[in-house]
């Protein structure tokens, strides 16, 4: 592993994402010095302090350097607070789709037969739902919020790892060292976690890293069309989804806004920019079978 | 009843009765029995997967090995032969037959139920010594993995005997903590030796342990085996197709062919004076190192057929240049054709024509 993380260093692609990540996670830890929580919102950190109530969008000042967005949210405590939301959606929705995934592709590939037979069309069913229409129905039902956004993120996204990590148990099952443990009387169990699991994952990991970005870019768009984060919430879906009405600027001047736009876009481009650039040297570092 | 007496009921009385089959062994001298033993896999096609076919890559194979000895299980690529050491470890279950073990005269039927109790007396090294071994484990941890799976539960305990047993099959000690692929193919494969011999078994599968390797390296392998088995007292079940490495380490061979065991002797007896055609065949294609050296090279026509479609009667008639009619109509049975009772020396071939033919072996330890 330490030396995964050496090759990731020396690639320039995937240090570039690494230095992008690196930003996002210094900002998401110092957010409160970033952009100091205003005291009439200390209750709640999370909602995008206001400053005046005029629709329009107010550009960059000294006090605002962002400027202010739809309703005069600022910009930059939006995106500052935004990016803890994005790696807690990012990470939580990659762990539990990864975690379910990897349980039932290596428990399914592993037993084989029916019962391999049965989970792999459960997991079609899942597959076969367009995604963003099973979370509008799903937000639908359970009410609005970020917390049923991810839970119907994970309802709908392990079975593609679980695929994943069947494929690879496959092929790993019928290797010699599996009949070697099992010749020598190791439990299923153990044979699935010591042997079976630590020669299968990798592929599934390096989909994860490059999945984290784009499952940021679900949320947004589930923000934007009003069904994630409750209103004035820190989310970059949010701050996209307020410059919605501003995009095309004045009559006179089409660029008018442009801050209110570029800069949430900004953010989401970068993140998911760093976690693929990672999952492709990842998978480069991964691809010829990792000797050393 | 006795073991004795159920030997003689079995038929193996004193006097030599040529056309004897081979009936149930039950000596103390037996280490494992395998009797119609047959593995079919399904071949699966459709919608709803169903079988629609079989492959009988094991088709009703008897032989029994003795103890101490080493039994050579030959045959070319595809016989069978891989698959019977797995049905014996239960790697795959058999689909018929009975396979018995002799642990200190208490007969042992080996099943998916009792191969967790047998799993000390019975060990396996596998061919390939490349993906025999974890490549995300360490050597100690290999070779400790069945003395873990087996009981001992003290860490330090373990280690020390992987200790001893790397020093065994001739490994420093010292690289315990290296990972596999830092090996040469031939350390690695002492590596799986070693994690055979962890439980002490009496009886190891040896499945082709050598055919990975150079020929340099086969001899070393070769040479520990040897060395283990007479400090040991181990039992080998040794599956092969190389018929220079067979003879030189085995003490009776049984010859496979599609599925079924054409012919079983003692190593002389078997290579001097083979009674199968098919073993003939084989011999006449070993290579011989004397420029000289002329034998009538016998060359099959076609190929092996495939297991999945065997032809009627006796698998080998097709490609047979002795067969005759009765070939192609009755399958024949495995038949003591001279020894007495199961001496050293004790022959059995599966061919109608055994008594009528004539044919050519090759002189013993040429070369050697």
């Amino acid at each position: 592993m330490a030396m995964v993380f050496k090759k990731l260093l020396r690639n320039p692609v995937s240090l570039l994402g690494l230095v992008l990540l690196l930003g996002f996670v210094l900002v998401a830890i110092f957010a409160p010095v970033i952009a100091p929580t205003p005291e009439r919102y200390k209750d709640d950190p999370y909602r995008i302090p206001r400053y005046g109530w005029r629709a329009a969008p107010s550009p960059p000042s000294p006090e605002h350097p962002l400027g202010l967005t739809h309703q005069q949210h600022d910009i930059l405590y939006g995106l500052v607070w935004g990016t803890r939301t994005a790696f807690r959606v990012g990470i939580t929705v990659t762990a539990a789709t990864c975690l379910i995934g990897v349980i039932v592709g290596s428990v399914s590939g592993y037993i084989g037969g029916r019962f391999d037979e049965i989970v792999m069309r459960i997991a079609d069913v899942f597959m076969s739902f367009p995604f963003l229409i099973a979370a509008i129905v799903v937000t639908t039902i359970w009410g609005r919020g970020l917390t049923q956004v991810m839970a119907a993120m994970i309802v709908f996204r392990w079975a593609g790892y679980a695929r994943l990590m069947r494929g690879s148990v496959l092929q790993v099952k019928e290797e010699e060292f599996i009949a070697a443990a099992r010749a020598a009387g190791v439990s299923d169990a153990k044979i699935l976690m010591r042997h079976i699991i630590p020669n299968t994952i990798y592929p599934t990991l390096i989909q994860a890293s490059m999945n984290i970005g784009s499952i940021v870019v679900s949320v947004a768009s589930l923000s934007f069309l009003g069904f994630g984060a409750p209103e004035g919430y820190a989310d970059w879906g949010q701050m996209i989804s307020y410059a919605r009405n501003w995009i095309l600027g004045t009559p006179d001047n089409p660029l008018a806004y442009w801050y209110a736009v570029v800069y949430p876009g900004l953010a989401i481009v970068l993140f998911v920019l760093a976690w693929n650039l990672i999952g492709d040297a990842f998978r480069d570092i991964m691809d010829p079978k990792i000797q050393g | 009843m006795t073991a004795d007496k159920q030997f003689e009921d079995n038929g193996f009385t004193g006097d030599e009765r040529p056309g004897e089959p081979l009936n149930e062994v039950d000596r103390e001298d037996v280490l494992l029995e395998v009797k119609g033993l047959k593995k079919h896999f399904p071949i699966l096609g459709g919608v709803f997967r169903r079988p629609v076919g079989w492959v009988k890559a094991v088709d009703g194979v008897d032989f029994y090995v003795k103890r101490g000895e080493t039994f050579g299980l030959v045959g070319e690529s595809g016989c069978g032969k891989t698959t019977t050491g797995r049905c014996i470890m239960q790697l795959e279950e058999p689909t018929a037959g009975t396979i018995r073990f002799n642990r200190d005269g208490q007969w042992i039927n080996v099943d998916r139920k009792t191969i967790a109790g047998l799993r000390k007396d019975i060990q396996i090294i596998f061919q390939d010594p490349y993906s025999s071994l974890s490549p995300r484990m360490r050597v100690r941890d290999i070779i400790a993995e069945p003395l873990e799976a087996q009981g001992m539960k003290n860490r330090a305990e373990r280690y020390a005997r992987v200790e001893e047993l790397m020093e065994a099959v001739g490994l420093s000690k010292s690289h315990m903590d290296r990972y596999p692929h830092e090996f040469s193919g031939g350390q690695r494969q002492r590596i799986g030796i070693a994690r055979a011999l962890a439980l002490n078994p009496s009886l190891i599968i040896c499945d082709e342990p050598v055919s990975a390797l150079d020929v340099s390296i086969q001899a070393q392998v070769i040479n520990l085996l040897e060395e283990l088995q007479e400090r040991y007292g181990l039992t080998y079940l040794f599956i092969a197709h190389d018929l220079s490495v067979v003879q030189h380490i085995s003490d009776r061979v049984a010859v496979m062919y599609l599925g079924r065991i054409v012919e079983m002797a003692d190593v002389d007896s078997l290579f001097e004076n083979p009674r199968h055609p098919y073993t003939e065949a084989l011999f006449s294609a070993i290579p011989v190192p004397d420029p000289d050296f002329k034998m009538e090279q016998i060359i099959l026509e076609g190929d092996v057929p495939s297991p999945s479609n065997p032809p009627s009667g006796c698998h080998f008639h097709p490609r047979c240049r002795y067969a005759t009619d009765i070939c192609s109509r009755e399958t024949p049975q495995l038949t003591r054709v001279d020894g007495k009772k199961d001496e050293v020396g004790s022959h059995y071939v599966s061919c109608h024509r055994y008594r009528e033919l004539d044919l050519a072996g090759v002189s013993l330890r040429q070369g050697a």
